[in-house]
């Protein structure tokens, strides 16, 4: 019953986030520049990648004397998804469910650069949800509501994919997934890392923050119950890029809950203060986490705070809740986020 | 979460597949055993006295199955069936308890409402019993069969200590606390004052405990009984701009082995369970203003009094208001293992490492008088 094993696990994983998007070989240097895109598959042919962000922007260099003609495939992105190749916008070669292809043509040792087109800021709505789970048995009622809700862009996942972060259970995850019509952004809960080798090859980074429609969105790794070092270095620095946006935090596990005997909170008191704390001094307008399988509103440091671990997991009996999840609608000229409950039973 | 109750089960699942086993080997091993004619008071007639078994015997009782998981096991291999059965039945009160807090934990998905009352009962039906686990075997293996009264350095009346952690607490920036304080026994009661600051001198925290003794076990030791806390810290902490007021509420109990069996006087158990309330006083730009919330303290600690200068302990503890709290993780806390030493007469060193990756490390001084 040593948790303590785990604080290396985190810096673990801390490490591997730097890795992913990065890819070198014989044949072309992959590097990705802004937001989030993990690499599935990389050879001289074709390149895919699932997007961890709404938008990014990366470089492809040849690193061979022949020109390369590359398929470009990226999956999990949001509906009229388009990227520019060297600041031109490109036509996909193949559109399917959330994945779009191009033909990238590389000149021998020659760059180029892929981004994808910019998104004004503007008003939009996204969902939220955590914990999974053994739920992923009954899931089917909970993607048929997701898939009736209008006017949101994408998901934030709140963590607790899976039980036991074993292969099986990510397939299934994934092919539930692919039902969704939504892309999917995710934070790694405490079930999800116990082999995070197999989340990393999944969904990517586990502590990441990106821009879209003028919103900072940012994932701190909290699945040990507290951050690495590296973490809240980022997390820091995060903070203070986004002090003059309206900035969205999501994670895992809270650094404090509302209830405080469940042990669903950080390891350490004195951290969560802390990261509390710097959060509110540089203007987090809110924070999502799962992890306790019920709904739970309250705020830290007056940062309002939702906790929603309804996605199907072993839910809290006489909490007035079962499956559900939040439907976040944010203004980013006004700083407003509005949140709304949709219950699935 | 849920994954904590499955090991629960599985360590009860593994309880019961060894007991068999283990107790034929018992039988086993005893029937080789040679009678004596000096009986130790607490064997029953048909066991072997305790004198005449072969000391060198007893190192093997931990490596047989089952005598770490079941109270009672080891001193029944040795031949104390009466000591063997007051172990397993606190031991089977202790699973008891945290069955009845567990369990409807379980069946209720944790729901708000049961936490306060169920969890502080897993909280310490789950440590007493390792704890009494621990203790039959350290007495069936390290014990003979006499009791043995040293006067003890370690017990006295007033306490003053110097604690030095070495903790890294990379979100402060800090990799160092000192500690000093001081614990007051006079009466049926107990004051306990401590202060601490890291090393930054930019996190200051001080503690104030008060305890009561409500009730007496045995009165064979001095601090022996149940005991009521009730207490009150504060910390300033400029670097995370903020500073928390906390009060705590615990139950504590301190009891002598002599309860169980005579030879185990050296050997004391502490067990703790409690509640405390904290008051965060944010200072941010953009909210100065106080919020609450609550959280658990708990632990267990075993020491043995080897001789009048040494006295080795092994614990856990889970406890979120100091350096210590980088180690605790919801309803888990940390085991440490602590040796004090007295250097002279009134004077003792102590330090204590706690397990896992934790890399923290405590070394203190402390002095203690008597009163007379």
């Amino acid at each position: 019953m040593v948790l303590t094993a785990c604080t290396d696990l985190k810096d673990k994983r801390a490490s591997k986030d730097v890795v992913i998007g990065q890819l070198e070989n014989q044949y072309i240097n992959f590097k990705t520049e802004q937001g989030i895109l993990n690499i599935v598959y990389a050879d001289q042919n074709m390149i895919e990648l699932r997007a961890g962000s709404p938008e990014y922007a990366a470089k492809l260099t040849n690193k061979t004397s022949n020109d390369l003609s590359i398929k470009f495939v990226v999956s999990n992105i949001l509906a009229g998804h388009k990227i520019q190749i060297d600041g031109t916008e490109v036509n996909e070669l193949e559109q399917m469910d959330k994945k779009k292809s191009w033909e990238l043509v590389v000149l021998a040792n020659a760059t180029v650069s892929i981004e994808t087109v910019q998104n004004q800021t503007e008003a939009f709505g996204f969902l939220a949800f955590g914990d999974i789970q053994n739920g992923i048995e009954d899931f089917d009622d909970v993607v048929n509501v997701l898939n009736q809700q209008d006017q949101v862009d994408f998901i934030l996942f709140l963590g607790d994919l899976t039980m036991n972060s074993d292969s099986e259970e990510f397939q299934k995850i994934e092919e539930a997934f692919a039902k969704i019509s939504l892309p999917i952004y995710s934070t790694p809960g405490n079930h999800d890392v116990r082999d995070a080798d197999r989340y990393h090859a999944y969904f990517g980074k586990a502590s990441y923050s990106w821009t879209y429609k003028g919103v900072r969105f940012t994932s701190v790794d909290s699945a040990s119950w507290t951050l690495s070092k590296s973490t809240w270095e980022q997390y820091k620095s995060w903070l203070q890029q986004a002090k003059d946006q309206t900035h969205i935090v999501f994670s895992h596990i809270a650094p404090t809950e509302p209830f405080g005997l469940r042990g669903g909170h950080w390891r350490s008191r004195r951290e969560a203060n802390a990261f509390i704390a710097e959060s509110s001094r540089w203007h987090v307008d809110a924070m999502f986490y799962g992890h306790l399988h019920t709904l739970d509103i309250y705020s830290l440091a007056g940062i309002p705070v939702y906790l929603s671990g309804g996605g199907g997991a072993f839910q809290e009996y006489f909490d007035g809740i079962e499956r559900h999840f939040l439907k976040v609608g944010v203004n980013p000229e006004k700083s407003d986020i509005s949140v709304s409950i949709i219950r699935v039973d | 979460m849920k994954i904590r109750y499955l090991i629960f089960i599985a360590g009860i699942t593994f309880f019961l597949a060894t007991i068999i086993p283990s107790s034929i080997i018992s039988k086993s091993a005893l029937a080789s055993q040679t009678q004596s004619s000096e009986k130790h008071p607490d064997a029953t007639d048909h066991s072997p006295s305790l004198s005449s078994q072969p000391i060198n015997l007893y190192w093997t009782i931990p490596l047989i199955p089952g005598s770490i998981f079941v109270p009672g096991l080891a001193h029944y291999i040795r031949g104390e069936p009466k000591i063997a059965r007051r172990f397993f039945r606190s031991g089977m009160g202790s699973i008891l308890t945290a069955l009845t807090g567990g369990v409807v934990l379980g069946l209720t998905g944790a729901a708000d409402a049961v936490i306060l009352p169920t969890v502080p009962l897993v909280l310490l039906g789950l440590t007493s019993w390792f704890s009494l686990s621990f203790a039959d075997v350290v007495g069936a293996t390290l014990f003979d069969s006499k009791p043995k009264h040293y006067s003890s350095n370690f017990d006295l009346d007033l306490e003053v200590f110097y604690r030095f952690r070495r903790i890294n607490d990379y979100f402060f920036d800090t990799n160092a606390y000192h500690q000093v304080g001081g614990a007051y026994w006079f009466d049926n009661k107990v004051i306990l004052l401590t202060l601490e600051r890291n090393t930054e001198g930019n996190i200051i925290h001080y503690d104030s405990d008060f305890g009561l003794r409500l009730a007496d076990y045995y009165s064979s030791h001095k601090r022996e009984g149940f005991y009521f806390h009730i207490g009150y810290s504060h910390e300033d902490n400029l670097v995370g701009y903020y500073s928390v007021d906390t009060i705590h509420y615990k139950a504590k109990s301190i009891l002598n082995l002599a309860a169980l069996g005579s030879h185990l006087s050296s050997i004391d158990i502490s067990h703790e369970v409690g509640i405390q309330q904290h008051f965060i006083n944010y200072h941010t730009p953009n909210f100065d203003g106080i919020e609450s919330n609550t959280g658990l303290i708990g632990g267990f600690d075993l020491s043995w009094t080897v001789a009048n200068w040494l006295k080795p302990a092994v614990g856990y503890i889970h406890e979120r208001d100091s350096s210590i709290s980088t180690l605790t993780s919801g309803f888990v806390g940390v085991y440490y293992l602590e040796l004090k030493a007295a250097l002279a007469d009134r004077y003792l060193v102590s330090t204590r490492g706690f397990l896992g990756n934790s890399k923290v490390f405590e070394l203190a001084i402390e002095s203690s008088i008597q009163r007379k």
